[in-house]
């Protein structure tokens, strides 16, 4: 039963919901212990299958090594996001405007869209892949407004609801006109019928389109940076980093499984899409004020990188994506931890809020410092190994101007990450400055994290792991 | 038959116009349902009965409703202005147009469909579009119909956490 | 092809048009028109009406409406359910009773809730 990690998590996020109906508001501090519980014995679950292939329904739902390291990043990212939003959902926070009611609901709405993003990179077919996607993203316009009260998070979920239906449209538009050109739902079965037409280019606009929105590429990226500073911050984290791989599995699955056998040289598109997206992304953040709105910039450019793992005769780019990705994952998610912390205890979301946070709290400022410093690809941290993987993806495939782009992006990208180290550092505290308590669920988290970021650069063996499901996953006639 | 497809297409068009161009909110919405009632029509001449039946069911029955509760919720004053053309309307003008003629373009022009799925119009004629969809949802798509059901459901409660004042 | 079982619903359409359009035009051409002064003063020494016309509505309409629509949508997928449903059998009996289960799960959750009550 190779569906058995989605119906684990379909089951906890009910059980979570019958829960919350009968629970007094005392009881309900159980609830994310459930929820991650159930999150955990996903993950167990989908490793202790990992080697394997599975099929279920015919073929419209395929289990296979790669699609477990997306469905492990998809659990690891949404386990992260329960213990994020632990202490602002069970009430223990200083600062009462980070505050989230109803645990029960959350909890639930937040683990029907893991398992909407699990189905999805193992849907076959066109109808499974829509309406998968559909569970990932709706969901997630209820969690962006969670905080209604609130106009930033009223207007982060109006703009996420429209701008997401909005692409929702183009995609099915563009996979509407694939349909009637390959003859079949099945996505292998397109890939093989699909040739070069107008047609064709007018559906890969659309789908590209779409997909751009999802992740959030240049120039589809406008929605972002209000939508992550409006949501709660826990959700703002569940968005770049979750949501994120999701949409990245939705462009692996079309791009490789459908569109790629008839389009011979893509490689020029992707990295002029992927030095925009980077580009921007950086040019942008480097003037931002809120902590939320940079790192949805940074976020944006993050993404840049990750699309360069589609270059290059397939699959040689897939490792390396997935391997930033994870490095990607664990630093974000690090970064975000020690926002959710002081944003729990003072409600600051301004850079300039973070001065003095070394003298107060050394060791939060330490992990967030070790957290930017990947995100800037410093060596010896996982997001400097995840970087150079990828661009070595670049400059086997020839493209050494994209290597050459990208590594001057990293530069800018350390000069505003070191803009929040030195508030951190060099500034001072301000006078009456306390140290803040750390709450025993984001001290773990943030431990948890940092050890992933540290861990995935150093010890060896990830990357070829990768390598092998890869290499060992069944690929069809792809004819690239 | 083409005559009751060009009736029915040209008020569709117009009235989707309508939408467009009606000051009042209400008047807007009232044109809207004269579109989906004419895009009804042409999905039963294509004997697709089963989404003209949504479409009356569902656009013009309930989102329709949906619409007028929230244009009466709101109580939008008309407020007399037209449509300014600034520059970020104009370019969106321009991609919309650009799109439209590409995708026109397109179907007028010779379009090199694939190989047929084996639900042709025949087969579907032949076994009745409700039936057909039926032997689909329930058989080779179990997974997104049930899919489709927790969708709903998150639907339900979304709906509950974001619109209701307090929550027993 | 041709729908032309459809014919005597497209029949009563233009009937219900037609019908509409002369009866409105034949009341505004034909009818007689007495406007004065006191025609046009409220009725029986109410005010003067004074603002707009409509209406707030209150956001429970709202509520009602969304939770309507929901279960309209849920009522299309058992459609073809109703057509093939000696052809499914046990079989399609137990998909629609998840869905259904799942659905009643939603309302339940909104009964307890308190978002079917007229607060």
């Amino acid at each position: 039963m190779f569906m058995l990690p989605e119906l684990i998590i379909v089951l906890t996020a009910f059980v979570v919901l019958l829960l919350d109906l009968f629970f007094a508001e005392e009881q309900k501090k159980i609830l994310p212990v459930l929820a991650l519980i159930g999150v955990l014995i996903a993950m167990g679950n989908v490793i202790f299958w990992m080697p394997e292939q599975g099929v279920v329904f015919g073929g419209r739902f395929v289990f296979d090594s790669l699609g477990a390291w997306f469905k492990l990043i998809f659990l690891a990212a949404s386990g992260a996001t329960i213990l994020l939003s632990w202490d602002r959902l069970v009430g223990k926070v200083s600062d009462a405007g980070s505050r989230l009611e109803h645990p029960g609901e959350f909890y639930s709405i937040l683990l029907f869209t893991l398992s909407g993003m699990m189905f999805l990179i193992s849907a076959r077919d066109l109808v499974t892949l829509y309406v998968s996607l559909e569970l990932a993203t709706i969901p997630l316009f209820v969690l962006v407004a969670w905080k209604r009260e609130n106009a930033f998070s009223g207007e982060a979920g109006l703009k996420y609801v429209i701008l997401g239906i909005l692409s929702s449209a183009v995609l099915i538009y563009g996979l509407g006109i694939l349909y009637a050109l390959g003859g079949s739902m099945v996505l292998e079965e397109i890939g093989k019928n699909l040739s070069p037409s107008p047609a064709f280019w007018l559906a890969t606009a659309l789908i590209v389109a779409g997909i751009g929105f999802k992740l959030a590429l240049v120039p589809f990226h406008m929605w972002a940076a209000d939508v992550y500073q409006g949501a709660p911050t826990p959700i703002t984290a569940h968005l770049s980093v979750a949501s994120k791989s999701a949409g990245l599995a939705l462009m692996f699955l079309l791009f490789f499984r459908v569109l790629g056998p008839a389009v011979s040289e893509w490689n020029g598109f992707l990295a002029i899409l992927a030095t925009i997206t980077m580009t921007l992304g950086n040019g942008v953040a480097i003037v931002q004020q809120n902590i939320k709105r940079f790192m949805a910039f940074s976020s944006i450019s993050q993404a840049g990188y990750l699309i360069m793992g589609f270059i290059g005769p397939f699959p040689e780019g897939m490792p390396a994506m997935i391997f930033y990705l994870l490095a990607y994952l664990f630093t974000n998610l690090l970064v975000f931890a020690v926002i959710v912390f002081y944003a729990n205890e003072t409600g600051a979301e301004a850079i300039s809020d973070y001065r003095g946070l070394s003298r107060t709290n050394p060791l939060m400022a330490l992990a967030m410092m070790i957290g930017l410093f990947s995100l800037a690809g410093i060596p010896p941290l996982s997001g400097f190994v995840g970087k150079f993987f990828l661009f070595s993806v670049a400059s086997k495939a020839g493209l050494h101007w994209l290597v050459a782009v990208a590594a001057v992006n990293s530069t800018v990208s350390l000069y505003y990450y070191l803009r929040i180290v030195r508030q951190m550092y060099i500034e001072p505290a301000e006078e009456n400055a306390v140290r803040l308590p750390v709450s025993p669920v984001l001290a773990s988290t943030v431990g948890l994290t940092l050890l992933g970021t540290v861990l995935v650069g150093i010890l060896p063996g990830f990357y070829e792991n990768i390598a092998q499901s890869v290499a060992a996953a069944e690929w069809w006639s792809i004819g690239r | 038959m083409l005559l009751t497809f060009y009736i029915l297409g040209t008020v569709s068009v117009l009235s989707a116009l309508g939408v467009l161009v009606c000051r009042s909110p209400v008047y807007s919405a009232m044109s809207l349902v004269c579109s989906f009632f004419c895009l009804g029509g042409i999905y039963i001449l294509m004997n697709v009965e089963f989404v003209a039946v949504i479409q009356i069911l569902v656009y013009a029955g309930a989102i329709l409703v949906l619409f007028l509760f929230v244009i009466m919720l709101l109580n939008i004053v008309p407020t007399g202005e037209s449509v300014r053309f600034n520059l970020p309307v104009l370019i969106a003008f321009g991609i919309a147009v650009g799109l439209f003629a590409q995708i026109s373009g397109l179907f007028l022009g010779d379009i090199q469909f694939g190989p047929k799925d084996v639900y042709t119009a025949e087969a579907i004629s032949e076994e009745g579009s409700i039936g057909l969809i039926g032997r689909l949802l329930y058989g080779e798509f179990v997974l997104p119909f049930e899919a489709i059901s927790i969708l709903l459901l998150v639907a339900v409660i979304g709906a509950v956490i974001i619109g209701k004042r307090r929550l027993n | 092809m041709i729908a032309i079982e459809y014919l005597p619903i497209l029949i009563l359409i233009g009937l219900g048009v037609v019908f509409a359009t002369i009866f409105t035009l034949a009341g505004i051409l034909i009818g007689p028109k007495r406007r004065g002064q006191n025609k046009e003063m409220p009725f029986e020494s109410g005010l003067p009406s004074d603002g707009l016309v409509g209406q707030r509505y209150d956001v429970k309409f709202y509520m009602t409406a969304l939770i309507f629509l929901i279960f309209d949508v849920e009522i299309v997928f058992l459609y073809p359910w109703a057509v093939k449903f000696r052809e499914m059998g046990w079989f399609g009996f137990a998909e629609v009773l998840i869905f259904m289960v799942l659905l009643l799960f939603g309302l339940a959750y909104a009964w307890k809730k308190g978002a079917l009550e007229w607060e």
